[in-house]
């Protein structure tokens, strides 16, 4: 007899709608899955068989065949194990459907227990966009699930729960969350606050701004950053204090705002880091190290898995030791960092990611790392530093906004000194600063602004556009640098409250400029 | 055998010459005694001889005391059985034992030079490169004073910045410190100030940091360089080099203009550089560093050697210290910019109204901000965060004086540590002695008297 099971996948970053079609028929005893299943598809069988068998069932001695739909779809991973396992039950007639179309999506155990599988937002989603209003996930993934509104959420333990719930005995559970799941593109806003204090990946808790001290022009140059979205790289001997400061982000970055949340969520869950119980507000931290492989970067592999530009997005990409990085994967950074997304085409199969993260990078001023410290000499020969620093090339010295050179901070100020502002009051003129980006028309942050829109935003009168031409010196005059001094501009007069951008916000925008253009001007005098 | 069969020949070509040279040079200067105006084909002959690879002065000179004139050394070199005669001179000819130094692959080399001859000047043409020989007129006498001066120089740019009535030349180590560094550079522009040509070896660190002032302040600069033009040493120079010639100075080299550095061309550069200049300063110098040969050379040449003392555990001063140590005597110590110029004799020189040495004087006509950190700058303090702590002034405003500094060229910053630059970095921390000028007391008082 034939049983139809509606169960879900996840491709990339979506769930797509999969029917299970379940046929146990006379002949010799063989359980065959079709519909371009991939290796640990394949392997369900031998789960499903278990879990029949240890949930009290029987396996039926017949000829199975499960056909999967639509055929064209690659599908992979363990999500689909609960509705075969339900399929055959339903196909062998040991059980008997209630009535309702019914969902279910999870992997099974040798003993019949039902697991969480990574993507369930994204799954449940696409089932309700088409118009499935029953599902059945495992209990872990409950809370995940129920973040899609009007959808009937049923959590089981076991294999045999789950058949309860189809035989209609058992009630599910209405999804409650308001949010509707759409990825709408958006703009992150200040939301609500009293989070629970924020928490790297690691477990290791965030450190807080005052405990950075000294390095004025750093902590200056991080707070406009991240009020304008701005690219940001920090140059410095080590112990200068690069990789703690940027530690510190997760602290300073307003919660997200609805539907950057619910993006942010959707990544989460589809990277399987975890389990999912509320919408992320906290902007994702991820900080991959320089050995990182392409693919790791800007996702692919054999699942189109996001990398780490997706699971960065709508927060903060910190790359310690910029110049380490293989060519090719900073190179790769050009797509995500200019469209805010990344296309990765496999064959037969293609997926769009988003990537509308922030940079922050860290590097040394040389290779050995103490180029112009004064109390250690560098060892590298004489041109090498300046070598070294220029290796930030391309796409992603266009990208940078602020460039902050930090020399290591005397002893006395380490221990003396007065005590530095701590995040909270930081973050309070971050959020404060984005607010006013956004409430502009185009609704961007200051960092994605290029061109009319930029100096639309900007408006100088006659006095700012004297200082800027003689600040585009600075620059060697090009276009792409008086761009980058006024962006910044426009974010340091978002911080100080002035609806202008004056001379005093265009000359601190141009202290910031690239390091490159400075070892010129030093080399020349 | 060779000797016997070619003793004729060797002679009967030196008469030939002699009587083939008549129409071509002034027929009344007798071959021995070389003409004191070269004629064109001679310079022409000077030039591809001495871009040979391996012709160094004593070579040259001693081939030219053979052969009286370089045309007939060229024109036995294309001649048949040449090379050998060359390389092997009878002993009877001359019985120096420094002409027979020449090594039969050395004399291959200048025939194969002598059939090339018109590529090789076609070559001197397209780089815009003059040969200057030491007997052209233009020549710098004080390089034609020192022991072995090079028969020529391939020279880019104006001959007459070799011989700027003050020239003083500015060494120190690749591996050069920023304090040194920028040290050398307030030099250069001090120099530039009296009127006193720089010279240097356009080599990183100390050399490049006193040419790219001296240019910067609009001054006469000469690099010496280790290889020929076409292989421009280092690369990362060159465009030094271009700012050199173009702000009226001049970049010069001895050897050939393809000939590629090696190990041997930068201490035998070292010569010119010192030999080029009325004085020597050596600003930094680790122990064994390149420019303590320069040091020597000038200390042979009889021309004076500053070295600047640097701290006591420096590494980048231990050779500058060694030499002031060794050579009590002779090797003098740099006392202070002013005192230096004092010490070279340059101080009458001094014509204060052009360059605005004051602090004050410099920064009028910029803002009250810009100024108050302008004089921090001047007073040692380099980071952002001194110069907040020392004037208590938000980061911002920090931040947007020191770029109104830059943009002015009055500072620089790598690396997070800024200086004063361009005219701020002459200056002292508020001290600065005030010269009397008498002369121009006298004529500015005169109309009005």
């Amino acid at each position: 007899m034939l049983a139809i099971v509606p169960s879900a996948t996840l491709n990339g970053l979506d769930g797509r709608l999969i029917r299970v079609e379940v046929d146990v028929a006379p002949g010799l005893p063989g359980f065959t899955i079709v519909g371009l299943a991939d290796a640990a598809l394949q392997e369900a069988r031998e789960r499903v068989r278990g879990a029949i068998r240890n949930a009290g069932f029987v396996h039926p001695p017949r000829r199975i065949t499960v056909n999967l739909a639509p055929a064209d779809l690659r599908k992979a991973g363990a999500s689909l194990d609960l509705a075969m396992a339900v399929g055959i039950l339903l196909g062998s007639e040991q059980v008997r459907a209630g009535g309702g179309r019914v969902a279910l999506i999870g992997e099974l155990s040798l003993g019949g227990e039902v697991r969480s599988v990574p993507g369930v937002l994204p799954m449940v989603s696409a089932l309700a966009r088409r118009g499935l209003r029953r599902v059945v996930v495992a209990d872990a993934a409950v809370d995940e699930a129920r973040l899609v509104a009007g959808v009937e959420v049923c959590g089981v333990a076991t294999l045999e729960a789950a058949v309860d719930v189809v035989r209609a005995r058992r009630r599910a559970r209405t999804g409650v969350v308001p949010p509707r799941i759409e990825l709408v593109e958006g703009s992150a806003r200040g939301g609500e606050d009293g989070l629970p204090p924020p928490v790297e990946a690691a477990g290791r808790v965030v450190p807080d701004l005052e405990e950075v001290r000294g390095q004025a022009p750093a902590r200056r140059g991080l707070e406009v950053a991240l009020s304008g979205g701005h690219g940001l790289l920090l140059i410095g001997p080590p112990g200068s204090g690069k990789t703690l400061l940027a530690r510190t982000i997760p602290g300073l970055l307003p919660p997200l705002d609805d539907a950057a949340a619910l993006a942010a969520t959707v990544v989460a869950s589809a990277a399987g880091e975890g389990p999912v119980h509320a919408l992320r507000r906290q902007p994702p931290f991820r900080s991959p190290h320089h050995t990182v492989s392409y693919a790791g970067m800007v996702g692919g592999g054999p699942h189109l898995s996001p990398g780490e530009v997706t699971l960065a997005d709508q927060g903060v990409l910190f790359l310690d030791e910029l110049p380490e990085f293989g060519r090719d994967v900073l190179e790769a950074l050009r797509q995500p960092l200019e469209d805010g997304r990344v296309a990765i085409a496999r064959v037969g199969r293609a997926a769009i990611f988003p990537a509308r993260f922030q940079l922050v990078a860290a590097m040394n001023p040389c290779p050995c790392g103490f180029a112009g410290s004064t109390d250690r000499p560098c060892g590298c020969p004489a041109l090498v530093p300046g070598r070294y620093q220029r290796r930030v090339s391309g796409p992603l010295r266009d990208r940078i906004d602020l460039w902050i050179a930090m020399p290591r901070v005397a002893p006395s100020a380490l221990v003396g000194g007065p005590d530095p502002e701590g995040s909270a009051a930081v973050r309070g003129r971050i959020a404060a600063a984005r607010s006013v980006a956004s409430a502009r028309p185009h609704g961007l942050l200051n960092g994605r602004l290029t061109g009319r829109l930029l100096r639309e935003a900007c408006a100088l009168d006659a006095s700012g556009r004297r200082a800027l031409i003689g600040l585009a010196e600075l620059e060697r005059a090009t276009g792409r640098g008086t761009e980058r001094i006024l962006r910044v501009a426009r974010t340091i007069a978002d911080l100080a409250g002035s609806e202008t951008v004056r001379a005093d916000h265009l000359e601190e925008a141009a202290w910031y400029r690239p390091a490159d253009l400075r070892l010129a001007a030093a080399e020349a005098s | 055998m060779l000797g016997v069969g070619l003793a004729g020949p060797v002679g009967g070509d030196g008469i030939e010459e002699a009587s083939d040279l008549g129409p071509v040079g002034p027929a009344t200067s007798p071959p021995a005694t070389r003409p004191w105006v070269q004629t064109g084909e001679e310079r022409d002959a000077w030039a591809v001889l001495a871009g040979v690879h391996g012709i160094g002065p004593v070579a040259f000179a001693a081939l030219l005391a053979r052969y009286g004139d370089v045309v007939s050394i060229l024109r036995e070199a294309s001649s048949p059985g040449g090379v050998a005669r060359l390389a092997n001179p009878p002993d009877d000819v001359l019985p120096d034992a420094a002409a027979r130094a020449l090594g039969p692959e050395v004399a291959q080399a200048i025939a194969e030079a002598a059939g090339r001859a018109s590529a090789t000047l076609a070559r001197i043409r397209e780089l815009g490169l003059r040969v200057l020989t030491v007997e052209d007129p233009l020549y710098p006498m004080r390089l034609a004073r020192i022991e072995m001066p090079p028969h020529v120089l391939y020279l880019l740019g104006d001959p007459a910045a070799l011989s700027a009535d003050a020239a003083v030349a500015i060494v120190g180590t690749r591996r050069a410190t920023d304090g040194g560094r920028a040290f050398a550079a307030r030099l250069a522009t001090n120099l530039v100030a009296v009127g006193a040509s720089v010279v240097s070896g356009l080599a990183v660190g100390i050399d490049g940091a006193a040419h790219a002032a001296a240019v910067h302040a609009h001054g006469t600069t000469v690099a010496v360089i280790g290889s020929g033009h076409a292989v421009l040493h280092p690369h990362a120079h060159s465009r030094l080099a271009a700012s050199i010639v173009a702000a009226g100075g001049a970049v010069v080299s001895e050897l050939g203009p393809d000939i590629a550095p090696s190990k041997g061309t930068f201490p035998r550069r070292n010569r010119i550089v010192s030999g080029l200049a009325d004085a020597t300063v050596v600003v930094e110098a680790p122990a064994r560093s390149g420019a303590l040969i320069t040091a020597s050379w000038a200390l042979e040449q009889g021309r004076e050697c500053f070295f600047v003392p640097g701290a006591v555990d420096a590494p980048a001063s231990a050779g500058c210290l060694s030499y002031l140590r060794e050579f009590p005597d002779r090797a003098r110590i740099v006392a202070g910019i002013p005192q230096l110029i004092e010490d070279l004799g340059l101080a009458d020189r001094l014509v204060e109204p052009d360059v605005p040495t004051d602090v004050a004087a410099t920064l009028s006509g910029i803002g009250e901000a810009a100024k108050r950190l302008a004089h921090e700058l001047v007073r040692g303090r380099a980071t952002v965060d001194e110069l907040v702590a020392a004037t208590g002034w938000p980061v911002a405003s920090v931040l947007a004086g020191l770029t109104l500094l830059e943009r002015r060229g009055l500072a620089v910053g790598i690396h997070g540590r800024f200086r004063p630059a361009g005219t701020l970095a002459g200056t002292d921390p508020g001290r600065r002695r005030q010269r009397p000028r008498p002369a121009r007391l006298a004529t500015s008082g005169g109309p009005r008297a």
